[in-house]
This record gives structure tokens, C-alpha cells and sequence, in this order.
């Protein structure tokens, strides 16, 4: 019989307690591992090169709010900005291109954006990445190329079971209760291919229709005809690349140009997102906090639960001893079957831990088009299994050594 | 001789207390020897057994046990020793009950340095009569079989010596002969040396040497067995 079955007979014979130690440590390990994956996953969600935008052109306010507005479809627009002014910054030597946009629609509790048509057929979303509609990639339709038509991001499109031909009334909006363009019958000619970005929750409609739509002010159905009257809520900017593909350094004078303006400014997605990660930060780090306390618990239950356990097998302990085990052995088996129901738990946490990711993941998707995977290794995925073997081990050593130290006469027969 | 002593002292020393348990000026048995020691509670008899078993360490004095020198051996030697040499039958069976019959046989192998050998542990349980009961737990069994799995254990190791300390105490009048019949017969069969302990007149019957432990702290000098 080898050493090892010695150990899973010992695990068979206190499986209860070693049962509720491993699933203890289990949960521990789950909710580390699910809250790492999921901080390193929206560290790299929400800096993704700001999904594709260098800059954002927009009006004064909140550059935060600026970032979520313009990027992941939350928050409001605090204002606009003009037309005339964006021409002017698009002219600019370090600007590769401008695609200007104009917020405020929704439908169906998605955000509908009015944008010009080559955010659709020329934007890269992500470096080297532009949108499609191939029906291989889970697209369908094509861009919109009239005044009624709408394209569907991916997520809102399933969400809302969009189909294609399909007309909508766009709310004037974003809350609940906000005026519908009854007359405005818009179309839907695309859906994009998902592309894992809050782009997915969106629904767009050409730039020039927003100034037609029914019920808005005359104000805004002049912006359509005159330029100088004409208004957007911002533009997104790509900078022009250098050697190495560094952005050109001339954006810092351009955003210092920009924001001496007393209504516009030029927001870097990459500077704003850390500040975010800053205030969310706290959260993080009690959930990672927490998640240390239960594995620490958990990893204390096991070395009582070993304690206990070795109560009852001082007997089989000694009577090892008596057989020819040394004392080394002893403590071997106590603190082998610590590391085992410790990277047991271990593994179990590392697969709870992403299906708790996998459930997190959709909902998330659901509410911010953020798309996280159970298929992300975070840091920490590498660390579970070494980790789990030596809190084991430290679990195992008091034991080990009282087994150790076991008499072998004391434990075994009465002596005549 | 598979044993060999000489002013063999065992002496337990708590720090408060310092006491003698053991003084045997000399003492030896011949290969393939059956000896009983017979003796009242608390004469010494399973101290000297856990002596020539390595279990306790030698105060002073030389003892060999199937050649090896016990004496100002380390415990993790005399554990290797025991592994190898010895086998040993306790009164209360000591078996552990969350293995079967095999498995509690197998255990007898696994800390010598034999291969884990399941048709030997097999083999052995047959020898005893057990070959029905291989998949049964302690629990399963009467004393005398639980008695007949511990004989095989102890021999599973192939040991030169058989050490049995008061095989008999814990079973039904109706089972002693017969277990003792049997730990008899197979030692004869494996060519195995026995030292069994009792405080049973009618158990030293069966034995053509007996030593007897008086009482206490008392020795006994001379040459058994062969």
C-alpha cells in the first residue's frame, strides 16, 4: 500500500470535515479569483488605446463624464460644441481623423447616436480593427447610406431582437418617459459584428438625421442647412502617429490650445481612465480584502479541522510508527493531506472562480457593453494553485509537527 | 541467536522520578525459538517486548536483535529496524478500522522495504483463515478473526521475529487456542522466531520454553529455545 493511499484512505475516512475545509477554501479562492480577473479585465477594458480614440473633442465639463458619455454610452453630454469649431480642429496638421458625433436619442433603453457614416466603414474601433457586418462574424446588413436608415451594435440588436428592415421610433432622450419622434419611422439596414467593446451597445443613425427628426427645435433643423448654426456633441479624434507609432507629442499643445476655450476641450481618454480606476479603486480593494479574509478563514478552519482529525488518528498514527513508519513519515501523511484538501479547494476556487466570472461577465455585458471572459488567466490564476499547496503546507505544520512528536506507546496498546 | 543480551537496563527517567524497569544480566534465543514470557500486570513483560522491538531505547547494556545491534541506535534506525525485522500482534488488535482486511495486512508492507504485495497479503489472510473476509472492515469482524488479520499483518513484513504481547487477553475463551494454534503453526511454517507475553496459565501450555517474570524489576538469566 503506497503512501498516497494511506493519504486518500485518511481523506475518505473524514471526508465531511475535509469536504467542508476544501469547499471553504473553494469560496475564498472563487471570489479572489473572480474580483482579480475582473479588476485586470476592466483595467484593460476601459484602456483600450480609449477603444480606438486617441481624444475626444467636446464640450466643458467633466472630461470623466466626457469618456463615458462619448465611449461606453453612460452619463450625459454636459453641452455641445460647434460645428465651425470642429472643422477647425480637424484641419489640424496632427489630426488623422475626426468622426463627429451628436448624443442624447435612445430606444429601447439603448443609446442611439447620430455619427458620421466612416465611423462605420473607416473607424478602428481598435488598432487595426474596423467594424463589420460579415454575416461570418455575427454581423448582418451593411452600413446606412440614407437619412431613415440605422445600423445596431451587436449586443443591442440581441438584446432588442433586431431585426433587419425593421423601423423604430427614436426617443428624445435617455430617461424613461422622454418624448418619442412618432413621425421619425427610422430603419434598421445593418447590425454590427460584435466586437467585445461598449460599441455593442449602441444603436447609430447618420449624423444629418439628428437635425431632421420631428419635434426638435427650429434652431436645430436650421443646423442642417447652416453651418455656422450647426451644433454636435463632440467628435472623436485620432492623432497621427510618429516613429514606433507613439502619438504625435504635438496633442499636448493642441489640448492646451483647445482648452484655453471657454466652451470646448480635448479629452485623452488614457489620462482620464486612471482617475476612474482611482475612485472604483477602494472597491477593489475591499473585495480583494474580503476575499483574503475568507481564504484565511478558510485556511484556519482546515488547520482546526486537522487538529481534530488528528485527535482521532494519534492511534493509526502510532500504530504507523509501531509498522516501521518513521517520524518524519507521520508528519509527511499530516501534512500531505493538508496541502491535498488545500489544493483541492484550490482548484475547486480556481474553476468556481470563472464561473462566477462567466455569470458576472453577462451581466456586466448587459449593463455596460463591457465584455468580460471566463477565459481571461489573470495573475492571480497562476498564483491559486502554488498558493493553495503552501497555505497548506502552513495549515499542515502545527499538525505535523504534534504527529511528530506523537509516543507511539502512549496511542497503541495497554501495556501488561 | 536472533537475540542476544547483556545487562540490559531500562530505566525510565521522568526528571522527578528515575526508576528501573528493566535489569536482565543475560538472555538469549535460538532461531526459530517459540518462548512465552509469563508474568502478573505491571512485571515488565511488554517493556521488554517494546525493548526487542525498538520501541524504546536501551538505558544500558547490549542487546541484538536478528544481528542488529539495538543499543545506541537512532529512533529513525530502529524504526527501519522494526520495518524489516520485526512483526508484532497486540492485545487490542490494533487494527485500523477504516481499512479492510487487505488493506490492514498490506500496511504490515508498507513501511519495510518489500514491495506492497496484494496475492502475498492475500496469501496470508488464506493462511489464517480469512480468505472470505479480505473486503471486510474491522468493524465486520469477531475478535479472533480481527485477532487472525493482525497475525497476518504482523507477517506480512516476512520478519525474523515475532513479538506478541498478550494475543489472547482480548478474546472469547472459545477463540484463544485456536488463534494461538495458528500464530504457532505459521510461525513453524515461515521459520519465524516467537516471543509472546501472557499473564494466561493456560496459554504457556502450549509452549515448550516459558520464561516467567516474577514481578516487578525482577530478571530472568539463561538461554531458550532453538
Amino acid at each position: 500500500m503506497s503512501f498516497w493511499r494511506i493519504i486518500l484512505k485518511s481523506l475518505k475516512h473524514h471526508r465531511f470535515s475535509n469536504g467542508l475545509a476544501a469547499i471553504s477554501i473553494a469560496m475564498g479562492v472563487a471570489l479572489l479569483v473572480a474580483v482579480y480577473s475582473f479588476k485586470e479585465q476592466s483595467h484593460n477594458a476601459f484602456t483600450q488605446v480609449g477603444l480606438g480614440v486617441d481624444a475626444i473633442l467636446g464640450p466643458k465639463g467633466s472630461p470623466l463624464q466626457i469618456v463615458l458619455n462619448a465611449l461606453y454610452h453612460l452619463e450625459d453630454m454636459p453641452g455641445k460644441i460647434k460645428w465651425t469649431y470642429f472643422n477647425e480642429v480637424e484641419k489640424e496638421r496632427i489630426v488623422a481623423q475626426a468622426i463627429p458625433f451628436v448624443v442624447g436619442h435612445s430606444y429601447g433603453g439603448f443609446r442611439v447616436n447620430a455619427i458620421d457614416p466612416r465611423f462605420l466603414t473607416e473607424f478602428e474601433y481598435l488598432p487595426g480593427k474596423i467594424f463589420s457586418f460579415s454575416e461570418s462574424e455575427g454581423g448582418k446588413g451593411g452600413p446606412f447610406s440614407a437619412p431613415d436608415e440605422a445600423v445596431a451594435g451587436w449586443e443591442a440588436a440581441r438584446e432588442l431582437n433586431i431585426r433587419l428592415g425593421q423601423t423604430f421610433n427614436p426617443v428624445c432622450g435617455v430617461a424613461e418617459g422622454d418624448p418619442v419622434h412618432k413621425k421619425d419611422n427610422l430603419r434598421f439596414v445593418g447590425v454590427l459584428a460584435p466586437t467585445g467593446t461598449p460599441h455593442d451597445r449602441a444603436i447609430y443613425i447618420p449624423l444629418e438625421t439628428f437635425y431632421g427628426l420631428e419635434g426638435h427645435p427650429q434652431e436645430t433643423a436650421l443646423m442642417a442647412e447652416q453651418e455656422e448654426f450647426r451644433e454636435i456633441s463632440g467628435a472623436y479624434i485620432k492623432i497621427k502617429r510618429i516613429r514606433g507609432g507613439a502619438l504625435h507629442p504635438g496633442i499636448q499643445d493642441l489640448k492646451f490650445a483647445i482648452n484655453q476655450s471657454d466652451r470646448n476641450q480635448l479629452v485623452v481618454p488614457a489620462e482620464v481612465m486612471p482617475r476612474l480606476h482611482n475612485i472604483i479603486g477602494w472597491v477593489d480593494r475591499v473585495l480583494i480584502a474580503i476575499a483574503i479574509i475568507l481564504t484565511a478563514l478558510s485556511v484556519l478552519f482546515l488547520f482546526f479541522s486537522l487538529l481534530s482529525a488528528l485527535r482521532e488518528m494519534r492511534r493509526d498514527l502510532a500504530l504507523f510508527r509501531a509498522l516501521g513508519a518513521t517520524r518524519k513519515t507521520v508528519m509527511g501523511l499530516v501534512v500531505s493531506e493538508a496541502m491535498i484538501i488545500s489544493l483541492l479547494g484550490g482548484v475547486l476556487g480556481l474553476a468556481f472562480g470563472h464561473v462566477l466570472i462567466e455569470m458576472g461577465a453577462h451581466f456586466i455585458k448587459v449593463e455596460t457593453g463591457v465584455g468580460f471572459t471566463a477565459g481571461y488567466v489573470s495573475m492571480i490564476d497562476w498564483l491559486v494553485i502554488p498558493g493553495a499547496v503552501l497555505l497548506g503546507l502552513l495549515a499542515g505544520l502545527v499538525p505535523g509537527i504534534q504527529a511528530y512528536r506523537l509516543g507511539v506507546l502512549d496511542n497503541l496498546s495497554p501495556v501488561s | 541467536m536472533i537475540i542476544e543480551l547483556d545487562s540490559l537496563e531500562i530505566i525510565f527517567d521522568s526528571g522527578k522520578e528515575h526508576f528501573k524497569v528493566l535489569d536482565i544480566p543475560h538472555w538469549q534465543v535460538a532461531e526459530g525459538g517459540q518462548v512465552a514470557i509469563f508474568g502478573p500486570s505491571g512485571s515488565g513483560k511488554s517493556t521488554f517486548l517494546h525493548t526487542l522491538a525498538g520501541l524504546l531505547p536501551i538505558s544500558s547494556g547490549k542487546l541484538s536483535v536478528c544481528g542488529q545491534a539495538l543499543e545506541g541506535m537512532s529512533e529513525a534506525n530502529r524504526d527501519q529496524f522494526r520495518a524489516q525485522y520485526v512483526g508484532y500482534i497486540y492485545q487490542n488488535f490494533n487494527l485500523l478500522q477504516g481499512f479492510t482486511a487487505l488493506e490492514n495486512v498490506l500496511l504490515g508492507m508498507t513501511f519495510s522495504p518489500r514491495k506492497s504485495d496484494p496475492e502475498e497479503a492475500k496469501r496470508l489472510l488464506d493462511e489464517v483463515g480469512l480468505s472470505h473476509r479480505l473486503k471486510y472492515h474491522p468493524s465486520q469482524m469477531s475478535s479472533g478473526e480481527q485477532q487472525r488479520v493482525a497475525v497476518a499483518r504482523a507477517l506480512a513484513n516476512r520478519p525474523k521475529l515475532l513479538l506478541a504481547d498478550e494475543p489472547t487477553a482480548s478474546l472469547h475463551p472459545v477463540n484463544k487456542e485456536d488463534v494461538l494454534r495458528i500464530l504457532l503453526d505459521i510461525c513453524n511454517r515461515h521459520g519465524c522466531t516467537l516471543v509472546l507475553v501472557t499473564h494466561e496459565r493456560e496459554v504457556i501450555g502450549l509452549f515448550e520454553n516459558t520464561v516467567t517474570f516474577l514481578e516487578f524489576n525482577r530478571v530472568y538469566q539463561g538461554t531458550v529455545g532453538g
